[in-house]
């Protein structure tokens, strides 16, 4: 190969490359606040009735990538502002074998938390509920459904009603 | 102290931390005055919202306490691996130093390169980090080992350098898989 074909071809690598990162980063800020909205819809009902609250807060610089420093924790607060939480943090695209992670977690006990990952099926996204890598159970597709249900078993869990 | 209770000893740490966390959370919830004599004063105010900015300071904590044990694990697995690299050096070049240089009769021809044999041996400072200490395990073990070796250093890659792009990757894998990954790759070795 000729000096400047190369050259040629490494600058087409790192163009490729940095496109794709573009792109991938493009597609998590657009999906986590699609993700953050049909949650918001999946829940209006309660929030108007005031039972329900949102708010959205800075990601702290030690749990995340760094360019996401612009994209937010939404925290769904039940039962009013002062009640406990359920929080969603997008901590980066950066992971093995899915296009990005958000932790997903009854405020307190992250320990018991579950991993919210983006996958992407052609130009379709979806995400999923996962516990580890390596799990037995089944991986289940996050929606409203999954999502009040665990909801449910934590609030079951961990409050007394 | 074999390596893989080194390993044991390192992880069972980790528990040890982990239920000190939980006792100090327990005690929090149960106590007011407790917090402040473990929570920095400026995130255990008296407000309304006390309780929240405690549990969030307790999230942080459980995050940062299991990714400091995953890098202290691996490092003890390197560790591990690089004393095993080195006595396998040992014992290589024992047997070629006898073997290779090995002549039936005085009519025979020495070796080629007799003189230099040792030095085709890769010793442990040629194996710069754990990549490279991969690449000479892949066939002492499993596909599945290896391809789960990588993601783990991919993981500590990821951690140690600031959780940056482009320097490693973050994995879902637990800190008890990946005590039970590394333990498999010792028993494999050994």
């Amino acid at each position: 190969m000729e000096f400047e074909e190369k050259l040629a071809k490494l600058a087409k690598i790192n163009k490729d490359r940095s496109d794709q990162l573009e792109r991938n980063k493009n597609i998590w800020i657009q999906e986590v606040n699609n993700l953050y909205k049909n949650i918001g819809n999946w829940f209006a009902e309660y929030i108007k009735k005031g039972y329900m609250s949102v708010d959205y807060d800075n990601l702290q610089v030690a749990e995340c990538e760094e360019f996401l420093m612009n994209t937010q924790i939404m925290r769904l607060n039940l039962g009013g502002e002062q009640g406990p939480s359920v929080i969603f943090e997008p901590t980066g695209i950066n992971i093995v074998g899915a296009m990005g992670k958000i932790d997903l977690y009854y405020r307190g006990h992250k320990d018991e938390g579950v991993f919210l990952l983006l996958f992407e099926n052609g130009e379709k996204f979806h995400w999923e509920i996962w516990k580890s890598r390596k799990q037995q159970e089944d991986i289940m597709k996050f929606n409203e459904e999954t999502l009040k249900k665990m909801i449910d078993e934590w609030l079951e869990k961990w409050i007394e009603i | 102290m074999s390596a893989k209770e080194t390993l044991e000893e390192t992880y069972q740490k980790y528990v040890s931390w982990m239920k000190i966390y939980e006792s100090a959370k327990e005690r929090t919830q149960r106590d007011k005055n407790f917090a402040p004599k473990v929570i920095p004063p400026g995130k255990s105010k008296k407000t309304p919202y006390e309780h929240q900015i405690i549990a969030d300071y307790f999230d942080q904590l459980y995050t940062e306490i299991t990714e400091l044990y995953i890098l202290n694990i691996i490092t003890t697995f390197e560790r591990m691996v690089f004393n095993k690299i080195d006595n396998a050096y040992g014992v290589i070049k024992d047997i070629v130093t006898v073997e290779y240089n090995k002549r039936y009769s005085k009519k025979d021809k020495p070796a080629p390169l007799y003189h230099s044999a040792v030095s085709f041996i890769k010793v442990k400072e040629d194996i710069h980090n754990l990549s490279g200490a991969r690449k000479v395990l892949e066939k002492q073990i499993t596909e599945e080992l290896s391809e789960d070796l990588k993601e783990i250093i991919e993981y500590r890659n990821w951690l140690s350098h600031g959780k940056r792009r482009n320097v490693g990757e973050a994995s879902i894998l637990t800190i008890e898989q990946i005590k039970e990954i590394l333990m498999k790759i010792i028993d494999e070795i050994e």
